[in-house]
C-alpha cells in the first residue's frame, strides 16, 4: 500500500510581543502582509493567533527550504483550523491546534519542485507577557509513490 | 557612492535601527555587512521591508521579497534604487 | 599502511593522502588485531585527539585518524557478519562518534557522514543477493573504503529532494551522471561516492535515485577549496561531477525512500552525537576549572559556579534528547511505519534544531566559564577550536539553503530562518 512518505519538517517559534508591536505599529498592512487574502476574516483575529499562523507559515518555509534568491511571501501560504481530535499527536503537545495549509505563488512551485503535495501542521500557544510565543511543527508529505 | 545612494543607505540604516531589533547597534554596521547575522529574525524583516516602504513611499513588488534583497543595507538601497527608478 | 594504485593516476594528486580519480586503488591493511569495539573506539580516539590540532590549524584531511579507522576496522562497521562487517548497533556507532567529537570535531563530522551513507547501503541493498551493490558494501568492510555524499546541487539550495542531474543510460549497460556540486566533503580523500540524481533525463525533479561511484568512476574538478572557520578537516570543497557506472550501481530503493528512511535518521542523530561529545568536552573543562577555583578558595562558592550550574542543566538536556532519539531510531530502526510516520520525522527535526542550538550555547557559556584562558588558541584550558567548531551546526541547519559559497557542509537537513 503506497503511503505519503515525510519529505521535511519545519518548526518555528514565534514572539507574540514581537507580533503584537508590528500589528500596532504598520496595521492592516502588516497583516495584508503575513495573511492571505482567503484568511481575512470579517471578525478581528487574536494577537495568539496571528502570532500561530505566522509560525505556521515560517515553518512551511523551511520544510520547504526556500532559498535565499527565491521570492517569499507569507500571504502565499493560507492556514485553516482544521476540527480537532485528529491522528498523530506524537511529537506536539497535547491539545494542539491541528490547520490544513494550502500554498499558493511561489510556494506551490518550490513545493510542486519537491514532489510535495500534503501537509500536516499544528500549532500551539505557550507563555505569558514577554515570553508567550506561538509555537509550530509543519510536516510536508508527498502523496502516493509511483 | 554617490549622495544620493548613501543618503539612501542612512535612511535604510535609520529603518533597520527601528525595526530590525539587530543585537548589535545599527549606527555601526558596515553597508554590506548581513543583517541576519547581526540579529534580524525573518519577522523583523517584516518591519523592516514594511518601514522601507513607508520611508520610500514603494510597494516591493512580490519578486522581491527574497531573503538576498534584505541581505544589507546595500542590497535593500539597490532594491529600492530600482523601484525609484522604475517610477 | 601502504597504499598500491593499479591501471596508474590519471590526475594529479595534490597530497598523497588523496585517493585518486580513475584509478583502482588497492589497500594493503595491516592483519585486524582481536580488539573489542570499545577497544578500538579507544584507539582511534587517542589518535583523533593526537592530530586535532594541527589538523585544525592546518585546514587539512585528519588522515592520521582516518588511518587508524581503518587499522581498526572501523568501516564497515555496520555491514552483516556474513558480508564482513561486524554488525555494530546504531547505539554504539552514535557512542563512537559522541567519542571523536570530544576530541576532534572534524573526524567525528568525517566518520559520522561515511556511516549516514554506509548506512544506506546495508539498509537498501539486498545482501543476501550477490550483485554489484553487493560487492561494494563488502569492499567497504574489507578494504575499508571512505564514503562521501553528494546530495546538494548547484542553483538547487539546499535542498536534497530536488535535482536537476540526472541518471543518464550509455546504450552500453553503463550509466553517467554529472553534477555540479557545491559540497563534497572529502571527496578527495573518499574511496566512493554516493550521487543523488534524477532517475531519468524525463523525471521530475523530485523523482531521484542514489548511485554508487567507487573512485575508479569518477573524474573530480575543483571548484571551490574550503577555508572555514570551523570543522577545518571536513574538506567541503565544491566540485564538478561526473560519474560512469554500470547500471547496477543505482541503488533500487528510490531516494525518497532512502532518504527518510536512512539518510535523514542517520544524519540527525550521528551529528547530534558528535556535537553533543563536542558540548560536552568544553563542560568537563568549564567543569575543571571551576573545581580548581574551589579548591583555591575552600568554603567560598567560586566564580563561575552558578553558571556552572546553568550550564550542567543544559547539557543534561542536550544529553537526554540525544540518548533518547538515538534509542528511538535504534529501536525503530526496522519499522518502516514508524521512521516513515510523522511522530519520528518530527523526532529527528527536533534534535537537529535543538542540538545544534545547544552546543553552540554550551561551549559558549564554558568559555564564559572558564574566561580569558579559554580564549587562548593554546594551551589546557583552551577552547578555542571547540568553540570554532561548535558554530558550524546551527549555521549548517540555518544556512543549508543558502549556499553562497560552500561555506555550508553538506547535510541532509531543513531548518532555521
Amino acid at each position: 500500500m503506497d503511503q505519503p512518505c515525510v519529505v521535511a519538517v519545519g518548526c518555528d517559534t514565534q514572539s507574540a510581543r514581537a507580533v503584537r508591536q508590528a500589528w500596532l505599529h504598520h496595521g492592516q498592512r502588516y497583516l495584508n502582509t503575513v495573511l492571505a487574502t482567503s484568511e481575512h476574516s470579517g471578525t478581528s483575529m487574536s494577537v495568539e493567533e496571528i502570532t500561530q499562523r505566522y509560525a505556521l507559515k515560517e515553518a512551511v518555509a523551511k520544510a520547504l527550504a526556500v532559498r535565499s534568491d527565491e521570492p517569499w511571501a507569507w500571504r502565499w501560504i493560507a492556514v485553516h483550523k482544521s476540527p480537532a481530535g485528529v491522528e498523530d499527536h506524537d511529537g506536539v503537545p497535547a491539545g494542539a491546534q491541528r490547520w490544513s495549509v494550502h500554498v499558493t505563488d511561489g510556494a506551490l512551485q518550490t513545493a510542486q519542485r519537491q514532489g510535495i503535495d500534503q501537509w500536516r501542521a499544528w500549532s500551539w500557544f505557550c507563555g505569558h507577557g514577554v515570553t508567550a510565543s506561538g509555537y509550530a511543527t509543519v510536516v510536508a508529505l508527498t502523496g502516493a509513490k509511483s | 557612492m554617490s549622495q544620493d545612494r548613501s543618503q539612501l543607505v542612512e535612511t535604510i540604516r535609520d529603518v533597520v535601527a527601528q525595526h530590525a531589533h539587530l543585537s548589535s547597534d545599527a549606527a555601526s554596521l558596515s553597508a554590506s555587512e548581513s543583517l541576519y547575522t547581526a540579529g534580524m529574525t525573518s519577522h523583523a524583516s517584516v518591519n523592516v521591508m514594511l518601514g522601507v516602504e513607508d520611508a520610500f513611499d514603494i510597494e516591493f513588488p512580490e519578486e522581491m521579497l527574497t531573503k538576498e534583497t534584505f541581505e544589507s543595507l546595500d542590497s535593500i538601497a539597490q532594491a529600492v534604487a530600482t523601484l525609484q527608478d522604475e517610477q | 599502511m601502504s597504499l598500491r594504485t593499479e591501471l596508474g593516476a590519471t590526475d594529479k594528486v595534490a597530497d598523497q593522502h588523496e585517493i585518486p580519480t580513475g584509478t583502482t586503488v588497492v589497500r594493503d591493511l595491516p592483519p585486524d588485531t582481536h580488539n573489542t569495539w570499545e577497544q578500538r573506539v579507544e584507539a582511534v580516539v587517542a589518535v583523533a585527539r593526537e592530530h586535532a590540532d594541527d589538523v585544525d590549524r592546518q585546514g587539512r584531511f585528519p588522515h592520521e585518524a582516518i588511518g587508524e579507522c581503518r587499522r581498526q576496522r572501523i568501516f564497515g562497521a555496520v555491514v552483516p557478519q556474513a558480508r564482513g562487517g561486524r554488525a555494530v548497533s546504531i547505539v554504539e556507532l552514535c557512542a563512537l562518534i559522541e567519542e571523536l567529537g570530544r576530541v576532534c570535531g572534524s573526524t567525528a563530522a568525517i566518520v559520522a557522514m561515511h556511516f549516514s551513507q554506509e548506512l544506506c547501503l546495508t539498509r537498501h541493498v539486498d545482501l543476501e543477493q550477490e550483485s554489484a551493490l553487493t560487492a561494494v558494501t563488502e569492499r567497504v568492510a574489507a578494504e575499508q573504503w571512505l564514503l562521501a555524499s553528494s546530495t546538494t546541487e548547484k542553483n538547487i539550495g539546499g535542498d536534497t529532494r530536488t535535482s536537476s542531474c540526472a541518471v543518464v543510460e550509455n546504450g552500453d549497460g553503463t550509466v553517467t551522471v554529472c553534477k555540479s556540486a557545491p559540497v563534497i566533503s572529502y571527496a578527495r580523500y573518499a574511496d566512493a561516492i554516493l550521487v543523488t540524481a534524477r532517475r531519468h533525463p524525463e523525471a521530475p525533479s523530485s523523482e531521484q535515485v542514489l548511485v554508487v561511484a567507487p573512485k575508479s568512476a569518477l573524474k573530480l574538478d575543483r571548484t571551490t577549496p574550503w577555508d572555514a572557520l570551523g570543522l577545518r578537516g571536513t574538506m567541503s570543497e565544491g566540485f564538478e561531477l561526473e560519474a560512469t557506472v554500470s547500471a547496477d550501481h543505482v541503488l533500487p530503493v528510490d531516494f525518497a525512500t532512502i532518504s527518510s528512511h536512512t539518510m535523514l535518521p542517520a544524519s540527525h542523530t550521528l551529528w547530534a552525537s558528535s556535537w553533543l561529545g563536542l558540548a560536552s568536552a568544553a563542560g568537563d573543562l568549564a567543569r575543571k576549572f571551576v573545581q580548581k577555583k574551589a579548591r583555591a578558595t575552600p568554603g567560598e562558592l567560586p566564580p563561575g559556579a552558578l553558571r556552572l550550574a546553568e550550564l550542567e542543566i543544559e547539557l543534561q538536556r542536550m544529553t537526554d534528547v540525544v540518548r533518547v532519539n538515538v534509542r528511538r531510531f535504534a529501536d525503530q530502526a526496522d519499522d518502516v511505519s514508524v521512521l516513515g510516520s510523522m511522530p519520528f520525522a518530527i523526532a529527528m527535526n527536533t534534535l537537529k534544531v535543538s542540538t545544534s542550538e545547544l552546543v553552540r550555547q554550551i561551549v559558549g557559556d564554558a568559555m564564559v566559564i572558564v574566561g580569558i584562558a579559554s580564549y587562548s588558541n593554546t594551551g589546557p584550558w583552551s577552547l578555542a577550536r571547540p568553540l570554532r567548531d561548535a558554530m558550524g551546526p546551527s549555521l549548517q541547519v540555518n544556512n543549508d539553503r543558502i549556499l553562497k559559497n560552500t561555506a555550508t557542509l553538506q547535510m541532509v537537513s531543513r531548518g532555521r530562518r
